[in-house]
């Protein structure tokens, strides 16, 4: 990528999580409910969802580089992947601060959505515990594009928890109503997007790099 | 004309004295919903009100009373503002933190990165 578009790219990243802080401190007003602890939301629900698309994109590739025997593809496997469990992290940091002032308690193992969002963050720490285990590059890419493939299984199992099992205490898609509220939400979820697909392309580079000298040494 | 004036002026404030007491039942009989629901329903009904409704509720039950009794209920709203200050900061303690942790952990795993792209590069040279 052009150095110029990717410094264009990491200022509008900044900018838009400028925007983002001033929207959510300054310019959206609070939940009647839940007062100011909502407002975790406006990072909560954007990280999840990046989360979920790095799992994703990682799942496809995964499935290309098995079907290819590209070592490319198992890097932008394992870039989107690894980039999309740091983000999970953070929903597990930032739901449970959360779940303190407004449900009484840090975490409930009653909510299945929790109960599958926990593993899935365990399958893909395994995902990457596995790449650091194997030295073997071709190795290393076929077991943890398995690996990937059966992890990202649990995606489907996160979104669809509400429905299957009726959670009590996460509540089903609710409609946002207040447009101020609405545009904050848009903003947030462009802005983690943004920062997510730059971070994912910072860490594919080095993935290449990486590739790039292991070919020029011959032990590829 | 001046008398045509001091009527019209009359007229107007009429009017609106009118609109505004029209205004002011219209709102209040949204109250009554209210105090007909059951427990949990006017809980999550409370919400549902502007801030221009819950003020004028407020002045409406304000004017009936004695001195007595709106001492009282400044004692209520004394300690009410207490408890929804002390609410309002442990919350906001939460959303700090919570916000903090994720950024410092992009943060953290951007310097990662950085730092082994470097070593790559250095061992490149190497």
């Amino acid at each position: 990528m052009n150095s110029a578009i990717f410094y264009a790219w990491a200022s509008i990243t900044a900018l838009s999580w400028l925007v983002m802080a001033w929207m959510v401190f300054l310019w959206v007003p609070s939940d009647h409910l839940q007062g100011v602890a909502q407002r975790i939301f406006y990072y909560h629900v954007p990280t999840a969802w990046v989360s979920m698309l790095g799992f994703m994109i990682g799942f496809i590739y995964s499935i290309m580089y098995l079907w290819k025997r590209k070592l490319t593809y198992d890097g932008t496997a394992a870039a989107f992947t690894i980039t999309g469990w740091v983000f999970t992290t953070g929903v597990i940091i930032t739901g449970p601060l959360w779940a303190k002032p407004i449900w009484g308690d840090f975490w409930n193992w009653g909510d299945q959505r929790l109960v599958t969002f926990f593993i899935l963050w365990l399958a893909f720490a395994g995902y990457i515990l596995l790449r650091t285990g194997i030295p073997d590059p071709h190795k290393r890419a076929r077991f943890s594009s398995i690996l990937n493939i059966v992890a990202a299984l649990d995606v489907p199992l996160v979104y669809y928890s509400i429905q299957i099992w009726n959670t009590p205490s996460h509540p089903k898609p609710i409609t946002v109503y207040d447009m101020k509220m609405k545009i904050a939400i848009y903003t947030s979820v462009a802005a983690f997007t943004l920062m997510f697909f730059l971070i994912a392309y910072i860490y594919k580079r080095y993935f290449t790099t990486e590739l790039m000298i292991n070919e020029k040494r011959g032990s590829l | 004309m001046k008398n045509l004036q001091k009527i019209l002026v009359l007229i107007l404030t009429i009017t609106a004295s009118g609109t505004f007491v029209y205004a002011q039942d219209e709102t209040l009989a949204k109250f009554d919903v209210y105090f007909e629901a059951n427990e949990m329903d006017a809980k999550n009904m409370l919400g549902s009100y502007s801030d221009a409704e819950l003020e004028s509720y407020y002045n409406f039950y304000k004017s009936g009373k004695s001195s007595h009794d709106l001492r009282s209920l400044k004692i209520i709203r004394q300690m009410e503002m207490r408890r929804a200050d002390a609410k309002a900061a442990e919350r906001l303690f939460y959303v700090f933190l919570a916000i903090s942790l994720l950024v410092l952990l992009i943060f953290a795993f951007i310097i990662k990165m950085y730092g082994m792209q470097k070593q790559l590069l250095n061992e490149e040279k190497q």
